[in-house]
This record gives structure tokens, C-alpha cells and sequence, in this order.
């Protein structure tokens, strides 16, 4: 950190009122939609300031069991976990191949990958909504793993080989002599050595796929998708059907939920993060 | 002898179904509407169904975005039995054949075996999908006439009485007014609900006949005076007479404030008082009239204006007969009638409602037995596209921003335009001519830019020293390593993204086999890029997005960043804390600032009127004055929508720029500073020529990430407008989705596609290159 404070001090009175007056935009609203889904639907609506006279924990229940949050919650963890593994892992491998060997395609492989990077999903979603229906990959999480793992290649693949070439080779080649195959010697050696790129890749990972809506949305609507859908189709459609039927506990307690897992990540792995962003941007 | 028939039936059945207690049972799959409506009904109905028919069960899903999945089905072609989503055009499917007619069904005898079952419905609803031949593809159950509801306490206490006459009408608002209640609610998220009024004005004021032409547009049915003297009279009445805020509140915002007897009235289908269940305060009366007449008209005066949300039958599904005999059951005097008692809505079926409606629909029975006629639905299609332009024009009416005359002509224009490229699809309306010229202009220097800075950069490695060091992988080894992933890429990104690029110069609507589908050349973009007002008005707001908003993000962050580098007392909480908003997510974040911005419950309004009400009693502030003027302002209407993006994405956008700014700022090193200072710069000074200049790169990478996420932005546009955005507030994105969705057209959706990844790729190709010659370096 920076320690170059000369302001004088009617100038540093003032920095400080606007960034407070920033910090309180910032938390207040998530603050007001804690405390609010605490209150009953008339007093949310009625009265929108005023702390809960009575903690109704039930909108969390209604939430949790009736507006079937638990069923969007574990399918989110599934697909988002899942997603998050196997595209780090193979993103990696192909990263460490690239970076590290000599092979006759290793440049058209690698912009290949980068080529990815330009292409936004909805490009691809129409044909992909009907070739996923040739496969039987549509409403199933399955098939929304595949599509995420598609998509985090570009950035992961990019990410990481800028970082396996940073790698000195002398380690990896020590482990060769002892007699270790090449995948003997990536997962024990480089695979371990690589960690916090693997950690930036997974947590951009993380959180671009746990709150991804327009692919979910797109390919977890159709036959027995209730079962199958994710938190934010989940939550989206929570606050629909809320605003019909004027449930606006369910609604904010809803939400409450689906933002406490990062918030909760967020202050574990902080400096990963903000380290992370500067690492992707930096490169990207 | 149908009776006996029945009961024949029956006993069959009963011995099949103890004979074969193994045999598999018949599912009958049915996604359903939960509208106001409730599930209740529908829970039971199937209950008793599956008592009176053990041999089968019925699987049904309620929802009230079921269209969203019903849509997704027929794409999908998963066909289920029956479905009845009120805001899905199945005509592109009956004409496809996919929707069983329903003729045979209807010329046998219905569940009581006493009448034909074509015999048993009210007049003119059976009428939701009929054809020009007169073929039913339909069932209806609620039968929704519209309706002026109106709370009889507050009548009676100051002695008002419905009005039969618009005259009546707006002579009963302006005492209304005067008397301190708002006259009308009305629910202006959704322009649509005045559409019954403006329908209602038109049949009496062009009579009948002219009503049906209108629907099949002939020419000048929009344009004539009776359409300008139409929209005048809903405009006058929306523009003086509605709630204050109407524009930006829901249909169950709205109705709330009629029961909370905050308004007098409010426009509504027979299913208000059952929507609106359990929030109704004990001790409400509700009345209501017919929509107003005008002086002379032309139509039958007790003519209802009835809406028929009708049940469908797939014509593909597994089980046609038992979803048929499932809706005979339904809409037997039974089940309707219990329908009618458990949801007070008014039933399609003779002889059901007798009896099961409670004295709130009084008025509402007697004015259904009083007409003569109904009104709704024409047979055929019609165009579904006015259904659009019809709420946009709505629109219009009710912000009072353009005269009857105005949106009486763009009507006409647009509906021509609708006619136009259903009968010629190859001829284009030049509506743009400068426009696509500068769009195809920019895009094409842009990919010339491109090529040619990557053509010399392919030019200077030739003479870069290899990269030593390497090693040989092998065979197997490559397989393994590279195999996976690139075989998945392949498979989910590449080839249909290529794909997209074909698509886009054929006609498709999806239904119909894949390997069939004509070559239309460019035809789709040309629609885009020359006619369509939709798509220009979606790339203005993507402009606005893109250039607008990053106007407001970028110096704020700035700001953020360099305050907390100067390591202020807290600077550690801010950086952690400011960055809460973009964890959470788009989708998250876009639904909290759904409820700030709630015009009646929300944060915003309550701060505004709050802080006017304290102003004015210390005096600082005339009571009543703008600021509390805010008291249910729509933020989130049409005409405001963009303008409140502003705050959320400084909310959500701020943090993440400042990590990265903060992350160049303290690379810079001291000495820089140091030097400065000796010099006599001042702080400000010192920002300018040292930070900004030093920082630049990392600007630029904000902006490229601001700019192609305004380019891409879908997300916040579809929550923030229900997942109905109008025509005024479409992203490409948005109108993509609703072009393959809800109009089925899949070759028009990948021509957006293109356009959309063309942009996407021209101002981030050109901006990273303009940044760093050699940022993907090798």
C-alpha cells in the first residue's frame, strides 16, 4: 500500500464523506434485502425502511422447501463444481502441452483455443439449442456441464499457458530422469507447482458459471427441467411468481441465499481474487 | 342412450382397471397456467379425474411462466398431452399441424352424456383457435369477459353511480379527482390491459364488421377516424385519470392499491377478485360495470368484450383421447361449477355458474346474462405480430407522448409493414438507408484494421528467436493432453458457432425438418438492417449501454481508486466491500434492484418522498414538491428503463474497475510522484500527468470490458422487464431470444447472432490490438 498522504485536511474530510457516502450505496441495499426478509409481505410493502418487528423466518422455509430452493441450490453446486474441476483440469493439461512441447499443430491449437475468446455464446446458442436436441443433451445437467466446459476453455487454456511457461523447466525434467511418465510428471510436478493459476482460473470459473442465466435458460426449460434448474432460473422465476401472488418474502429471502455463498467465499479467498482480476486483465 | 353409453363406459373401464392393476398406466402430461387463477382447481380436477379413470394419471406442472417451457417443448419437439399458456400464438403450430382439431371430439356427447359438447359451452367461446374453416383447435374454461371494477363503498359513500357512456365516465373521474381518490389504478407495466378499453371503443365506435377487418387488416382500419377517436378516448382517460406512478406498477401493484381503496377503479378481466385472494381487506365490496359506449354506436350495446384462455390438445402426444376425454371431464357442470365456486371466476360452460359465484361477481353475472353477443377472437390466425405493435402503440397512448392521429398512422404503417412481409417475404422496406451504410462501414474497417495489423505482426515473427527449450510430446501423449478439450470446444463452441453463420441465410421456423430449410441468401440481414425498426432501436440501446453507462462507471471508479490508494484509514474494508456488488452476480443483483426500484414499496421512492417530507418540515422544501412527487414513480417503465441502469451499473460495475485501476496504481513507483512534488505539481496535477498517463492500459482494459458487455447485455434487460421487454427497450440479445421463442423464427434469430458476434468481435479485436501490438504473443 501507498503512503503518500499530504492532502490537507479539508480535502481529505472530503474524500472520505463521498467515500462513505459510496460504502453506504454499496451496503445498505444488501443490508435492507437482509433485514426485509425478516418481515412479513404487508410490512415489506407498506413499510420498506423499518426493521422486522417479528422475525418471520418462515419466508426462508417457504423459500428453501416451497419455492424449491434446495433442489436449485444442490443443482447449482453440482454443475458449478463439477464445471469448475474437470474445465481447470483439462484447460491445464491442454495449457501444459501447449506451453511446454514442441508438436506440429501446438500454434493453430493454441489460437484455436484464443479464437474462442471472441466469440460470445449467443453466436453459438441457436445451433447449439438443436444440436443438443439431436443429442438428448436439452434439460439435463449433463448437457449445461458440457456447454460451460465448451465455453471456460478459451479463458482457462489462455490463462494458464502464460503460466506453465513461467514454470523453469529444470524441475520437469529432473522428474523425467527419475523415470516418471509425462503424466507421472505433470500431476505430481507441474499440475501442484501451478496452483495459484489454477486457483484464479477456478474461481473466475466459479463465478461465471454459478450465476450464468442465458444458457441455463436457454437449454433448462423444456421437459422435466423443474427438477434440473439451476439458482438463477430458479430465483428468477421465484420473483416472477412473487410479484403474482405478492409473496415478497419468499422473494428476498430467495436472494439472501443465492448471494450468501460467494459473499462467504469471498472473504476466505479475497486476496486470490483481487489478485486473480488483475492477473486475467493484465494478460487478457 | 348417451347416458347409457357413459355408464358403459365406465363399468368397462372399472372391470379393466382391477383386471390389470400391473398394466402400466397412461400418463396424460399437461404444463399449465397458474394465473391468478391459483393451482388448487387444477390439483383436484386431476384427482377426481384420476378416480373416475384409475388406468390413468395426470402430470401436471403449474407455473406462470409455463410459456417460457412450453415454447422450449415445441422447439424441442418433447410433445405433452394438453397446455393452455393464454400468452402463447399457437397458430404457427396449427398450421404446422401440430394442435389436434377438436372437431369429431366436440360433435360427441359431453361428460353428462345430455348434449352434444359442442352444445354445452357459452356462445362465442369456443372461438379462442378456430380457423377460417371453422375447425376448433380450443377448449375453453374461464370465461374472461373484461370489466370496470369499482369499489362500492367509496361509491356509495359519496353517492356515485357506474358509468354507461364515456361521457359518464369521465364526468364520474373528475369527481373522483376533486374528491381526493384516485379515479383509476391501472396496471402500466404491462400496456396490454388497456387494450380491452381501446377494443371496446373501436367495435362500438366502427361497428362489428369493421372490427373483423380491422383484425385481418384491411387497409385504412387504423387510420380512420373511428382508430384516432378510439385512442383518444383511452388516452384522455389514462393521461388525467389514471393513479399517479401507474406507469411503472404491476398488475398486482396496481390492483393492491384498488383494494387498499387507494384508487376507485380499475380495468380488469373477470379473474381480479381471484388473483387478488387474500389480500383483499375484510369488508371490501366489489362492483362492476361494462366498458363505456360511446355516443353513437355502432355494435350491440350489452356486447361483452370476452377473452377465453383456451386448453390445447398436441397433436403429436402420446395419448390424444385421454387428454381430450381429461378436458370433457374438466369442463363438465361439475368441475366447472367447482372451478367457479373455488376461484370466483366466471366458467364457459352452460349452466356451471348458477349458484358458485359469490356476491362480489354480481354485477358480473348479471351483465353476462344480459348480453346478446361477445366479442373477441376472429376466426384464423390474423397477424400475431400486431399483438406486439398493438402494446406498443398502447404504449403510446397511455404516456400521452404522441396525438390519437400519430399513433393511429404509425399503427397503420406498422400493421402494412406486418402484411406486407407475410405475403411477399422477399420484398424489403427500405426504412434505413444511412444507417446500415454506417454500421457495415465501421464493421468492415474494423475487420480491415484487423487483418492488416495481423498481417504484419505475422510479418515480424517470422525473424523472433524460437522459444528453447522445448520438448517432443508423443503420439499418445498429445491424444491425452489436448484430446479432450479440444474435441468438447469443438463440439459446443466451434461447430455451432459456424453453424450459426449458415443458419443465417436460410429460413427456418424450427418445426420443420432441419434438412429442409430454404436458402433465403441475405434476406435475413436485410430485413434487419433496412426494415426492421426492432432491431434499430434494440442497437440503440446497446449503444447506450455500451457508451453511456461506461461514461458514468469509469471516472467514478477512478475516483474510488484513487482515494483508497492513498491508504486512508479503512482502505482495506473499502476495497473488500466495494467489490460485494460484482460477486453477486448479474442475476442476483438485477433482482435486488428489482425491489429497490419498486415505484410503491421500493427503497428509492420511500427515500425521495422521505427526504421531501423532512426538507419541508424544516422548511427547506414546499410541501408537496417535486420530491414527493416520486411517490410511485415508475423507474422501471418503458421510457425510464435505460436511465435507471445508470445506478445499477455503478452499483454492480464500480468495484471490479477500481480493483483493476488500483492494481496500476500501485505499480506506479513513488519516485514518480516524489519528483513531482519537488517540483510544486499539485495533487491534482500530479493525477493527471502521472496516474492516468501510467494507468492508461489498464483504462482501456475497462473499457473493453464495459463496452462488449453493453454489446452482450441480456440478463439485466430481460428480468428488469418481466421477461417481456417492449419493443423501446430490446437489447440484440433480448430480441434474438424473442425472435426464436416466440415467433419461431430461427433463421432471423442466427442473422442477430451473426451481427451480434461481428460487433462483439470488431471493437474487441480493434481495441486490444490499438492497446498492445503483442498482447497474445506466443
Amino acid at each position: 500500500m501507498m503512503k503518500r498522504d499530504n492532502t490537507n485536511a479539508p480535502s481529505r474530510f472530503m474524500i472520505y464523506v463521498l467515500l462513505l457516502t459510496y460504502f453506504l450505496i454499496v451496503v445498505y441495499p444488501m443490508f435492507w434485502l437482509l433485514y426485509s426478509s425478516f418481515k412479513s409481505d404487508q410490512q415489506i410493502f407498506l413499510d420498506p425502511f423499518s426493521l422486522p418487528t417479528h422475525l418471520h423466518g418462515e419466508n426462508y422455509q417457504h423459500a428453501w422447501f416451497g419455492g424449491n430452493f434446495q433442489q436449485y441450490f444442490a443443482n447449482s453446486v453440482i454443475v458449478t463444481v463439477t464445471t469448475v474441476l474437470v474445465t481447470t483440469l483439462l484447460a491445464a493439461m491442454t495449457a501444459y502441452a501447449l506451453a511446454r512441447f514442441e508438436f506440429p499443430l501446438a500454434k493453430p491449437i493454441y489460437y484455436y483455443f484464443l479464437a474462442g475468446l471472441m466469440i460470445p455464446v449467443q453466436l453459438a446458442i441457436v445451433p447449439l439449442f438443436f444440436i443438443m436436441r439431436s443429442m438428448h443433451l436439452l434439460d439435463s445437467l449433463q448437457g449445461l456441464f458440457l456447454v460451460y466446459l465448451g465455453f471456460g476453455f478459451p479463458f482457462s487454456v489462455f490463462i494458464l499457458t502464460g503460466f506453465f511457461r513461467s514454470l523453469p523447466a529444470s524441475l520437469h525434467e529432473s522428474a523425467l530422469l527419475d523415470g516418471a511418465t509425462e503424466l507421472q510428471a505433470f500431476f505430481k510436478i507441474m499440475l501442484p507447482l501451478s496452483r495459484p493459476g489454477l486457483i484464479t482460473v477456478a474461481i473466475f470459473l466459479f463465478l461465471g458459471n454459478w450465476n450464468e442465466f442465458y444458457v441455463a435458460f436457454m437449454t433448462l426449460s423444456g421437459k422435466g427441467s423443474e427438477h434440473i434448474r439451476t439458482l438463477p432460473l430458479g430465483l428468477a422465476n421465484i420473483t416472477i411468481v412473487a410479484n403474482y401472488r405478492s409473496d415478497w418474502g419468499m422473494a428476498f429471502a430467495g436472494l439472501v441465499l443465492m448471494m450468501l455463498p460467494t459473499l462467504i467465499g469471498y472473504v476466505f479467498l479475497q486476496k486470490h481474487l483481487t489478485k486473480g482480476i488483475t492477473a486475467g486483465a493484465v494478460k487478457g | 342412450m348417451s347416458i347409457h353409453f357413459r355408464y358403459f363406459r365406465f363399468f368397462l373401464l372399472f372391470l379393466l382397471g382391477s383386471c390389470a392393476i400391473a398394466a402400466a398406466k397412461i400418463t396424460i402430461e399437461a404444463p399449465l397456467f397458474e394465473g391468478g387463477a391459483g393451482k388448487d382447481f387444477f390439483i383436484e380436477c386431476a384427482k377426481e379425474y384420476e378416480k373416475a379413470r384409475p388406468d390413468v394419471n395426470v402430470d401436471m406442472e403449474l407455473d406462470p411462466r409455463i410459456v417460457d417451457k412450453v415454447r422450449v417443448r415445441v422447439l424441442e419437439k418433447s410433445w405433452f398431452e394438453l397446455t393452455n399458456p393464454p400468452s402463447m400464438n399457437f397458430w404457427p403450430l396449427i398450421r404446422n399441424g401440430d394442435v389436434l382439431v377438436l372437431d369429431k371430439y366436440l360433435d360427441q356427447p359431453n361428460w353428462e352424456g345430455d348434449a352434444k359438447w359442442r352444445d354445452s359451452f357459452l356462445p362465442g367461446t369456443l372461438s379462442g383457435y378456430e380457423d377460417e374453416a371453422g375447425h376448433i383447435y380450443g377448449i375453453p374454461l374461464a370465461d374472461y369477459g373484461q370489466f370496470i371494477w369499482f369499489n362500492k363503498k367509496i361509491f356509495r359513500e359519496h353517492g356515485w353511480k357506474p358509468a354507461l357512456t364515456w361521457d359518464e365516465l369521465f364526468a364520474l373521474c373528475a369527481k373522483i379527482k376533486a374528491a381526493g381518490i384516485a379515479p383509476m389504478a391501472f396496471q402500466g407495466r404491462y400496456p396490454y390491459y388497456l387494450e380491452p378499453l381501446y377494443n371496446a371503443a373501436y367495435y362500438h365506435l366502427a361497428g362489428p364488421q369493421m372490427w373483423i377487418d380491422r383484425a385481418r387488416v384491411l387497409p385504412g382500419t387504423f387510420s380512420c377516424q373511428e382508430d384516432v377517436d378510439s385512442i383518444a378516448l383511452v388516452q384522455k382517460l389514462a393521461v388525467n385519470y389514471f393513479q399517479q406512478g401507474f406507469l411503472g406498477m404491476s398488475h398486482t401493484e396496481s390492483q393492491l392499491q384498488f383494494f387498499l381503496g387507494r384508487a376507485a377503479m380499475i380495468p380488469c378481466g373477470a379473474w381480479l377478485k381471484s388473483e387478488m385472494l387474500g389480500k383483499i381487506p375484510p369488508g371490501f365490496e366489489l362492483g362492476c360495470f361494462n366498458i363505456p359506449l360511446p355516443n353513437n354506436s355502432k355494435g350491440d350495446p350489452t356486447a361483452i368484450n370476452v377473452q377465453v384462455e383456451p386448453f390445447v390438445v398436441m397433436a403429436h402426444c402420446k395419448h390424444p383421447d385421454e387428454a381430450v376425454d381429461f378436458l370433457r371431464f374438466m369442463t363438465s357442470r361439475k368441475m366447472s361449477g367447482m372451478f367457479a365456486k373455488m376461484q370466483d371466476i366466471p366458467v364457459a360452460i352452460k349452466g356451471a355458474n348458477e349458484g358458485n359465484l359469490s356476491h362480489d361477481l354480481d354485477d358480473l353475472v348479471e351483465l353476462v346474462n344480459k348480453a346478446k353477443t361477445s366479442y373477441g377472437k376472429i376466426p384464423g390466425e390474423g397477424y400475431p405480430e400486431l399483438d406486439q405493435i398493438e402494446g406498443d402503440e398502447m404504449n403510446e397512448a397511455m404516456t400521452g407522448a404522441q396525438t390519437p392521429r400519430q399513433i393511429a398512422d404509425e399503427f397503420e404503417r406498422k400493421a402494412r409493414d406486418v402484411v406486407n412481409a407475410a405475403e411477399h417475404p422477399e420484398r424489403i422496406r427500405m426504412n434505413y438507408r444511412w444507417q446500415p451504410g454506417v454500421l457495415l462501414g465501421v464493421l468492415a474497417l474494423g475487420v480491415i484494421y484487423y487483418l492488416v495489423s495481423l498481417g504484419k505482426k505475422l510479418g515480424q515473427r517470422a525473424t523472433k528467436p524460437q522459444y528453447v527449450g522445448m520438448q517432443k510430446l508423443s503420439l499418445a501423449n498429445l491424444l491425452i493432453f489436448v484430446g479432450p478439450s479440444v474435441l468438447i470446444y469443438s463440439a459446443f463452441v466451434i461447430v455451432p458457432s459456424l453453424r450459426a453463420f449458415s443458419w443465417s441465410a436460410h429460413q427456418w421456423n424450427g418445426l420443420t425438418d432441419m434438412t429442409t430449410m430454404p436458402y433465403v441468401g441475405l434476406r435475413n440481414f436485410r430485413r434487419l438492417l433496412f426494415e426492421s425498426d426492432a432491431f434499430w432501436i434494440a442497437l440503440k440501446n446497446n449503444l447506450f449501454l455500451m457508451f453511456v453507462v461506461p461514461a458514468f462507471v469509469v471516472p467514478l471508479s477512478l475516483f474510488l481508486a484513487a482515494a483508497i490508494s492513498r491508504g486512508v484509514w479503512g482502505s482495506k474494508t473499502f476495497r473488500v466491500v466495494f467489490f460485494f456488488p460484482n460477486l453477486i452476480g448479474g442475476v442476483a443483483a438485477t433482482l435486488l434492484w428489482l425491489q429497490i426500484y419498486n415505484p410503491q414499496g421500493g427503497l428509492i421512492n420511500n427515500a425521495l418522498v422521505d427526504l421531501g417530507r423532512a426538507l419541508s418540515f424544516i422548511g427547506l422544501h414546499a410541501p408537496g414538491h417535486w420530491l414527493e412527487a416520486f411517490a410511485g414513480f415508475p423507474w422501471l417503465d418503458t421510457k425510464h428503463l435505460y436511465w435507471s441502469l445508470i445506478p445499477i451499473s455503478i452499483w454492480g460495475a464500480c468495484g471490479f474497475n477500481m480493483i483493476l485501476y488500483l492494481a496500476g496504481m500501485e505499480s506506479i513507483s513513488e519516485s514518480y510522484y516524489e519528483a513531482a512534488r519537488i517540483d510544486g505539481a499539485s495533487q491534482w496535477r500530479q493525477f493527471w500527468t502521472i496516474t492516468i498517463p501510467l494507468i492508461w492500459e489498464m483504462i482501456a482494459i475497462s473499457l473493453v470490458f464495459l463496452i462488449i458487455g453493453g454489446m452482450k447485455a441480456f440478463d439485466v434487460i430481460w428480468l428488469l422487464t418481466n421477461q417481456m421487454p417492449s419493443t423501446d427497450n430490446h437489447v440484440v440479445a433480448t430480441l434474438m431470444v424473442q425472435d426464436m421463442f416466440t415467433e419461431f423464427k430461427v433463421g432471423q434469430a442466427t442473422a442477430i447472432a451473426v451481427l451480434l458476434f461481428l460487433m462483439v468481435f470488431v471493437c474487441s479485436a480493434v481495441t486490444l490490438k490499438m492497446m498492445r501490438q503483442d498482447s497474445v504473443e506466443m
